[in-house]
């Protein structure tokens, strides 16, 4: 930087960020004039603080380097150094304070002091903070508040939800290599979401790796990892529309090592699909013990979905054989009722994925429909949706809106305070203008906009639409937001509601499956709660539940499989706390999983945060 | 560990002054466990003094010190272990020349010079920790790497603690009918390549006799060839004339929890070698086998325990070095007499570190169990009270 840039500028100066800058702007007249008074100030200012040379050498600048006046100015402005303490006692029990008092205070006596000055240690106190602090609770402050935000343009929400058309989302489930994917991607070709140029070009890259039978799952299936290994990884989310009703379906990985990703799909569903391959001997090797069909099944019903359909897929397998239908149907149906489900909440339809019988477009042939009568799969899934929006309907009006992460979606403009979230709408309703808070963050934003995702033909279009409702996946953009801080996971909630705690301890209302080892106090294991999962451990168990729900007095020394008890959890990574809901203000996100050693272990609900 | 010399009081029982060098980390974490507060220690230290009154002539002593010790502080993780205490009298006058008696200083271990501990409570405990610190077969250090999608931790596992170098956290896109696979791949390769910085920043290949690569599906398989390339166009030696210490093994999380699952999966026990951490998983599990038949044969908590030593009836004792390390002396007396009443009786005490996720669970856990040869109920029933 020259000082000639700055000649005609009259007498704006420009910032400087060290001594180096500014020494370089001045001439060499003025550089060493500042050589020759410097000195002589800083010696002078030795007995106070709040200065650095860069002020200095401005304040000498602005006073044309006259010393005097420099330094009248400066002892005016700067603080002088504090007077040192008496040196405590030095047999006190407080080490630690005493011994830093002592340090100050022996550092500043030291021109009289005529000892070694042994305190002067070789290393410093602070030494050693860098990587320690990983594990603590980072706690930022944002803008809170609890005062709701109008809407825009005000809708009138029971009329809107009459309105509309019934929304559904729905997780594919079932055991590996059930045909859980290759379902999904015959449903989505017979919507025509994916068209028949698009599906030669997939069946041209399967059959190239020998896996022909794999043309439809690989519209799901898109990496290169699964296509490789043939087995899906990640959940896979996709909206689709019939003139009945809109859709979205989460296809989940049915390999056991995959089971966190299809707890994360049963959290974002309303309903499940249990896809059952009907192949001779298929359907029991999904079924016994360590099959995917019963874990899947017990997930689901643990993490509170009420409404199944069996898709007994693979019929052409079996010649469509009734008896086999029956006979897959009679094992399978007391598990589901033990479970908890209700055999009048679940629907049984035998399709073929591969084929796309009994799916959507391609009919029952005649011997099929000689013993089966009831609606394809398409029809099923659009009678559930009305009977699950009729259920929200009377309850959607005065519910509190509440709103779970999904995916943060990044920006390209990071300046500014905008942030896309996309997610699932669990309760109530939102509109334009309206304002919410993230947690754990705590960060009020209001809603800019709300856009619906909805594929049609190759892309998916972004609606924006005036109101979204429980059960409707949408993408927000937030103003006013920090997206930096905002994780998959978090909650999102009116602003004046108040329940939502962020908290690393809380109760749990629990039900343990079979395990081969007790729970017991310290006992470590992965929990998971909505998208999330993190590690934890049993801080303590309470008691024991008895039959009439209360807690029974028997003492609780360990919990071993098939017992109910209130238990107290504690995260065992503390970076970041997560946003919590007692079942009693949401059953949905009240509700948790616990796995252990790959095994589901317990499902509880939550009855008390404790901090 | 090198014990230079250990000389018992003759007078006082229990009293020693052991002079000891120490080599590592693990080390450390020795001495950590002998040494307790009111301990006088003996140690040279270099000392910046600055003598004349302009406070311009610097010189830089090594001086010989005595303190006796007032607080601690031990991170296995920074290799740090530091005493903090108050100078008193050397009778010898060998130490503390020139130095007032009643300063405080501190003194930082570090494995350049010898020093030496005072007891007036030298244990059997202590001396048996002396003992396995310098028996160089004890010390195998083993790297782990437990990974998901997204998530990996570089760990070290020794036999006293599970230090854990890097967590290494992505967050990949989610999947959609239109995610462009092209950038899922990209992120994945960084998240991989993440993984082999971490891995060649924190662990010492020289050292490691096993690498452990875990995880659920195939993340595992696919970070070891990655590792491998990597390798491969950097030259990089090491790792590459290292080829056979990686081992890949299955668990379900890629949370530290995994790590504890591969070691105790019987798979995996031929190819990792007999550690004493994993002699200590399976003593764990048994224990927890035996609770959940309920066969009366496990029991936790001092009351409990105690009482099942009055019976002799102890197989394996379980204790914390939390425990038998607290300040409660009186407390710490008893575990010792527990231990070594068990071992009378034919069974085996073992001492679960708490830097191990397994000895924290124990320290939940009351920080005492034990197995026991035949089953006794009901001994957690209160005599007489209540």
């Amino acid at each position: 930087m020259a000082y000639s840039d700055y000649s005609d500028g009259a007498d704006d100066m420009p910032d400087f960020h060290d001594e180096g800058e500014f020494d370089d702007y001045l001439n060499d007249d003025e550089y060493e004039l500042m050589n020759e008074v410097f000195p002589t100030l800083k010696a002078q200012l030795q007995d106070y603080q709040g200065w650095d040379n860069l002020s200095l050498k401005l304040a000498l600048f602005d006073n044309n380097f006259d010393l005097e006046s420099t330094l009248a100015e400066l002892k005016k402005t700067l603080k002088k150094k504090k007077t040192p303490k008496k040196p405590i006692a030095a047999a006190n029990g407080s080490a630690n304070v005493t011994q830093k008092l002592a340090n100050i205070s022996i550092s500043q006596q030291r021109p009289n002091d005529r000892l070694p000055d042994w305190l002067d240690e070789e290393e410093s106190e602070g030494e050693r903070n860098g990587e320690g602090a990983n594990d603590e609770k980072t706690v930022q402050r944002y803008y809170k508040t609890t005062v709701p935000t109008k809407p825009k343009k005000p809708h009138d929400i029971s009329a809107f939800v009459k309105s509309a058309l019934p929304h559904l989302s729905f997780v594919v489930l079932g055991h590996v290599d059930a045909g859980k994917s290759t379902l999904m991607g015959r449903l989505l070709y017979d919507l025509n979401i994916v068209n028949q140029s698009q599906l030669r070009k997939l069946q041209r890259e399967s059959e190239t790796m020998g896996k022909s039978s794999f043309k439809f799952a690989w519209i799901m299936d898109q990496t290169n990892e699964e296509r490789e290994r043939g087995v899906t990884v990640s959940i896979c989310t996709s909206h689709f529309s019939t003139h009945r009703a809109n859709f979205t379906i989460v296809d989940a990985p049915g390999h056991r090592d995959f089971v966190p990703n299809a707890i994360m799909g049963i959290s974002q569903a309303d309903m499940a699909i249990l896809c059952v391959d009907c192949s001779t001997n298929a359907f029991e090797s999904g079924f016994d013990l360590d099959g995917q069909t019963k874990e899947h099944m017990l997930l689901a019903s643990s993490l509170g979905i009420h409404n199944l359909i069996i898709a007994m897929n693979k019929m052409d397998n079996v010649d469509w054989s009734q008896q086999r239908f029956e006979e897959i149907k009679s094992k399978l149906l007391p598990y589901l009722v033990d479970i908890g489900f209700s055999e009048d909440n679940i629907n049984w339809v035998p399709i073929s994925g591969f084929s796309g019988e009994g799916v959507y477009k391609i009919e029952y042939t005649d011997e099929v429909r000689q013993w089966y009568n009831g609606p394809n799969l398409m029809s099923t899934l659009e009678n559930a949706a009305f009977k699950i929006s009729k259920e929200n309907e009377g309850i959607n009006k005065d519910d509190p809106f509440l709103f779970s992460v999904l995916e943060i979606i990044p920006s390209k403009k990071t300046s500014n305070d905008l942030a896309l979230v996309s997610g699932k709408l669990e309760s109530g309703s939102i509109q334009p203008g309206e304002s919410l808070t993230i947690y754990p963050s705590e960060q009020s934003c209001i809603v800019d906009k709300i856009q619906v995702g909805s594929q049609q033909g190759q892309s998916t279009n972004h609606e924006e639409t005036d109101v979204a409702i429980k059960g409707d996946f949408v993408t927000l953009k937030l103003r006013k937001a920090y997206p930096e801080d905002i994780q998959n996971g978090d909650l999102a909630a009116s602003v004046d509601y108040p329940s939502i705690h962020s908290a690393q301890c809380f109760v749990l209302e629990l039900t343990t499956f079979d395990m081969n080892r007790p729970l017991l106090p310290g006992t470590p294991f992965i929990l998971f709660i909505g998208v999330k999962e993190q590690p934890a451990r049993i801080k303590r168990l309470i008691s024991f539940i008895d039959k009439g729900n209360t807690a029974s007095k028997k003492k609780i020394r360990h919990l071993g499989s098939k017992q109910r008890a209130f238990v107290e959890i504690e995260l065992i990574e503390v970076k970041r706390w997560i946003p919590l809901l007692t079942a009693h203000e949401n059953d949905r996100l009240g509700r948790v999983v616990l796995r252990k050693d790959g095994r589901t272990i317990a499902a509880g609900k939550i009855s008390e945060i404790t901090q | 560990m090198k014990v230079i010399s250990l000389k018992k009081d003759s007078f006082n029982k229990g009293g020693a002054v052991i002079t000891l060098l120490p080599e590592d980390k693990e080390d450390l974490f020795t001495v950590y466990q002998i040494v307790d507060k009111d301990d006088e220690l003996i140690f040279k230290k270099k000392f910046t003094s600055k003598l004349d009154e302009a406070g311009k002539k610097k010189s830089t002593d090594l001086v010989k010190l005595k303190i006796k010790v007032i607080s601690e502080d031990f991170d296995m993780k920074d290799e740090y272990l530091k005493y903090k205490g108050v100078t008193v009298t050397d009778e010898s006058g060998a130490s503390n020349v020139d130095i007032p008696v009643g300063k405080y200083l501190s003194f930082t271990l570090d494995y350049v010079y010898p020093f030496t501990i005072i007891k007036q409570n030298f244990n059997k405990f202590m001396q048996k920790l002396l003992n396995e610190a310098c028996n160089i077969e004890y010390k195998s250090d083993t790297a782990a790497v437990v990974l998901q999608e997204g998530i990996a931790h570089v760990c070290l596992v020794t036999s006293s603690s599970t230090i854990l170098k890097q967590k290494i956290e992505y967050s990949m896109p989610k999947k959609k009918r239109t995610t462009d696979v092209l950038k899922f791949d990209e992120k994945t390769e960084k998240f991989y390549k993440a993984i082999y910085s971490a891995m060649k920043k924190d662990l010492n290949f020289d050292k490691l006799k096993t690498i452990i690569l875990c995880s659920p599906g195939f993340y595992a398989k696919i970070l070891m060839d990655k590792i491998f390339q990597y390798a491969e166009e950097e030259h990089n030696k090491k790792i590459l004339d290292n080829k056979g210490m990686f081992f890949i093994a299955h668990c379900s999380t890629g949370y530290l929890q995994g790590i504890n699952e591969v070691l105790k999966n019987p798979l995996y026990a031929s190819k990792l070698q007999d550690t004493k951490y994993s002699k200590e998983i399976m003593v764990m599990d048994e224990f927890l086998l035996h609770l959940n038949k309920d066969d009366d044969k496990a029991w936790y908590g001092e009351k409990e325990v105690v009482k099942a030593a009055e019976y002799g009836a102890i197989s394996y004792l379980l204790l914390t070095d939390k425990v038998l390390h607290s300040d409660n002396i009186a407390q710490r007396e008893e575990y010792l007499k527990l231990m070594d009443s068990v071992e009378s009786n034919g069974g085996k005490a073992l001492v679960l570190s708490t830097l191990h996720s397994l000895g924290e669970e124990l320290d939940q856990l009351t920080g005492i169990a034990c197995i026991l040869k035949y089953p006794l109920p009901d001994l957690d029933e209160d005599d007489g009270e209540e």
